[in-house]
């Protein structure tokens, strides 16, 4: 069960790299199982009521496999002998199943009985359940056990070995046919022919002479052909005769097939799709229960709840690496810091769940609470658009041109980064604002300080930590806090110098940095002077 | 599992003659190896598609096996029984044992990886030990040793001049060695860790260093043929897994320090080794594939002659329409 995003539904608002990077296919991955019902399934957005309603459906069977009354692994197992029948149904409907697509039928109808018995407390649909009995029933009548072929009737049967006789007769026929040109003239007659026989051969009198054969004189060889006997020849029209006979007879019977089924189709084309949706929820919490994801929990308010959210791709690139816990709540979210702390890993990661749960998917997370995220969209920093006509900030504006819906996530990076600082301010402020009143999650990124002070803003920091060590650790901080919060983090000067810069460069941002500690030194102690 | 395909050097070059031969004979080996009979694409038609003239069909005789695309099943309802069915490809295919004798039309897979998935599926179900694929020259990854044990090969032997170029070439590229240098083995390591399935083109120098990886069509390549230029005084290691065209071809020939390894013998197309473009053809080349032809199979038209053509050592070559089947022995 290949698992693979609708066309577009991410490509739309993200670069291809950082798709490459979040690795939605390596996650997806995890979900292809052996399921011939459902060799591909294409994620599609669902909306509120549908996406509820699926994770529902997912808890409901989650609760009787936590409760021992269903079985997930040997669900799993027996999906596994679930033909398709998604080529045999238009031949269903239109009353032209052949002898293997009764096969096919056959052995669905047998395996999903099995599954069936082993789902007593929450039986598919026991209001369609009849079709297949009386499919299992047609079937059991016109096939043989295993569904490899029909059951003749006697007469057809006595057919079916007159045939067989006259397949033997005629072998011994043409035996003795080409054992008399053998002897009337020393060649064996064997496949293939028109044999090649050249002028310059010792037998081509006798060759010539023979009744039995027919001589095509091309110049440089001779072709040599069958004159078959009469009695041979009316061996092989008789066998025609029985051919014909026989085939006419299977066509009469699978028509007579096709009519006793076919009052069953719509019953049972409805009852294969329940039964493809109920494999695709067991397959879901089989990969669910195997890999330790979680299903998502819904609220009627807006917000969400992370706790131990992995972000799979990071989580393989270190040892140290700490899941995500967080908390947003209505309206305008913030999270500042340093540099290079992990503020935009967040932004990812959080995201990565969103996008997960919009699709249906089972999380990489401990728990997950939140409103359905209807609506999902996320800016990151970019170099703008030539073909747009976009600069990085005209794309900015852009994406806030969406209008704002409800059941929605809209995630931003580094807000209003891309302009000069005084706009960038001024518009983080509006925007912020904006959305601190939204039916649903703003959650952006800032190195603003002077928008941190804004009322409704529900802000959080990521703690320092050295240069490239994790894990990255993000703390709530109160509005009385704030000014703490700012003092501690992390001067990107600093960070720079970690970096292979020219010694001139890493000269003047150490004189900058004494510079500052003097500054704050005297700030302390105005004494000290 | 054993696969054996079958290839033909052109349209109306008994590939299909020789396919049924050949089926029909190891058939008579007994139940003990099964035998199964499938195809590339579609064979078995009533008429050649291109040239409208009649063909023979593949014959199924008794209690053998076949898989083909079900639509090739109508009419066949109870003469036979259905064992397997392959879904999950483009299309579903029918793993069936024939309950009398019929002809047929065969269509199985059309791509290496639908191929491979069939046969790993087909080997996983027990029922069969020996796969025939009826092939056609223009399908190269049937040359893959995945996919194929070994190859018949069914040669038409004419007077046209194009057509006899034609077969020489093919029977030079049966001919050419397997790589086997004193580094054969550090040559299949640096291949198996670099080469991807987009890879077409593979340049060492002497100390087995990659100085290029190509992902273009070699004869296209630019970049291919300027580094060549560049080094072309030193020993070099050019590894193609793309068409050795005639004008590649020509633009190798006076690399004389050079050593080109294809990736298998259907690469080597059309070209007169002995003469490119006047000049003598200096690299020295061979394949990382071995070519495993079981026989060689001739159609001679027109009172033709075979003088001119060299046949590969250790390969047994018949005329079928001339011999007899217990003195080809399959």
């Amino acid at each position: 069960m290949k698992l693979v995003f609708e066309q577009h539904l991410i490509s739309e608002h993200l670069p291809e790299s950082l798709k490459e990077e979040l690795d939605f296919k390596g996650f997806l991955s995890l979900f292809d199982l052996d399921i011939p019902m459902i060799p591909q399934k294409i994620l599609r957005p669902f909306n509120r009521e549908e996406g509820i309603g699926h994770f529902n459906r997912l808890s409901a069977v989650q609760r009787l496999a936590d409760e021992e009354k269903l079985d997930l692994n040997a669900m799993a197992e027996q999906m596994t002998a679930l033909p398709a029948l998604d080529e045999v149904l238009p031949f269903f409907e239109t009353r032209h199943l052949e002898q293997y697509h009764l096969h096919q039928l056959g052995i669905f109808v047998a395996e999903d009985q099995r599954l069936a018995a082993r789902e007593d407390h929450h039986p598919l649909t026991p209001e369609l359940q009849g079709c297949c009995k009386g499919v299992s029933d047609i079937l059991a009548q016109a096939m043989r056990p295993d569904f490899s072929n029909l059951k003749l009737s006697e007469a057809e049967q006595t057919i079916q070995k007159e045939m067989e006789a006259m397949d033997e007769t005629l072998k011994t026929a043409l035996t003795r046919y080409e054992k008399n040109i053998q002897e009337q003239t020393g060649l064996r007659m064997i496949y293939p022919y028109p044999k090649e026989v050249s002028t310059r051969e010792g037998n081509l009198a006798e060759i010539q002479e023979c009744p039995l054969l027919s001589v095509t004189d091309k110049g440089y060889v001779c072709f040599v052909d069958y004159v078959l006997p009469e009695s041979v020849q009316n061996t092989i029209d008789e066998k025609e005769r029985l051919s014909d006979r026989f085939g006419r007879l299977m066509e009469e019977k699978l028509a007579r097939i096709n009519r006793q089924l076919h009052r069953f189709y719509a019953d049972f084309s409805a009852y294969y799709n329940k039964r493809k949706d109920r494999i695709y929820l067991y397959a879901l919490l089989h990969v669910k229960a195997k890999c330790g994801l979680c299903l998502p929990e819904f609220q009627e308010t807006f917000g969400c709840d992370f706790t131990d959210a992995e972000l799979p791709c990071m989580k393989g690139q270190t040892d140290s690496y700490v899941p995500l816990s967080i908390t947003l709540r209505q309206g305008s979210n913030l999270l500042f810091g340093a540099n290079m702390t992990g503020k935009t890993t967040v932004l990812k990661t959080v995201y990565f769940h969103l996008m997960l749960i919009h699709t249906g998917i089972p999380v990489p997370a401990a728990a997950v609470r939140l409103h359905f995220p209807e609506h999902l969209d996320l800016h990151l920093k970019t170099s703008g658009d030539l073909r747009r006509k976009l600069s990085s900030f005209g794309e900015e504006i852009q994406f806030f041109c969406r209008e704002s819906r409800a059941y929605s996530f809209i995630l931003a990076d580094e807000l209003f980064q891309s302009t000069d600082p005084v706009s960038g301010v001024a518009l983080s402020k509006i925007f912020l604002a904006e959305h601190a009143g939204c039916e649903g999650v703003f959650f952006c990124t800032s190195h603003y300080p002077d928008v941190l002070f804004l009322e409704d803003l529900i802000l959080f920091r990521m703690k320092d930590v050295e240069i490239n060590e994790t894990p990255y650790s993000v703390e709530r901080i109160f509005h009385d806090r704030i000014e703490d919060a700012l003092k501690e983090s992390r001067r990107s000067l600093q960070i720079a110098l970690q970096f292979p810069l020219s010694d001139a460069i890493k000269k003047r941002i150490h004189g900058i940095l004494r510079q500052k500690r003097t500054d704050m030194l005297e700030e302390a102690c105005p004494l000290s002077r | 599992m054993k696969t054996f395909s079958f290839i033909g050097s052109d349209k109306n070059a008994g590939k299909t003659t020789a396919f049924n031969f050949v089926c029909q004979e190891m058939t008579k080996a007994g139940d003990q190896h099964p035998v199964c009979v499938t195809s590339i694409g579609i064979n078995g038609e009533d008429t050649d598609t291109y040239e409208g003239r009649p063909k023979p069909k593949i014959r199924i005789t008794r209690g053998s096996y076949f898989v083909t695309a079900g639509e090739h099943l109508k009419h066949r309802t109870g003469r036979y029984e259905t064992l397997l069915i392959f879904d999950g490809l483009v299309k579903p295919y029918i793993l069936g044992r024939s309950l009398s004798d019929f002809e047929m039309v065969l269509e199985g897979p059309n791509t290496g990886m639908e191929l491979l998935a069939l046969k790993d599926r087909l080997r996983h179900s027990g029922v069969v030990n020996r796969l025939l694929i009826d092939g056609s020259i223009d399908r190269q990854f049937l040359a893959r040793p995945a996919i194929s044990d070994g190859f018949y090969f069914a040669l038409l032997i004419s007077n046209r001049d194009a057509q006899i170029q034609k077969a020489h070439d093919l029977l030079f590229s049966l001919s050419l060695p397997t790589y086997d240098g004193t580094d054969a083995r550090t040559m299949e390591r640096i291949l198996q860790e670099n080469r991807k399935d987009e890879t077409r083109s593979l340049l060492l120098d002497e100390n087995r260093e990659i100085v290029y990886l190509g992902h273009a069509i070699p004869s296209l390549d630019t970049a291919l043929r300027e580094i060549c230029l560049k080094q072309r005084e030193k020993p070099l290691t050019l590894y193609l897994n793309g068409a050795l065209t005639r004008t590649l071809h020509g633009f190798l020939s006076p690399f004389r320090h050079m050593r080109i390894i294809l990736d298998n013998f259907s690469l080597y197309q059309n070209i007169s080794v002995k003469k490119t473009h006047g000049k003598r053809f200096m690299p020295a080349l061979s394949l990382r594939h071995s070519v495993r032809v079981e026989k060689i199979f001739l159609k001679i038209e027109n009172g033709s002659r075979l003088t001119s053509l060299i046949m590969p050592e250790r390969v047994s070559t018949h005329n079928l329409f001339r011999e007899y089947p217990d003195e080809i022995g399959i």
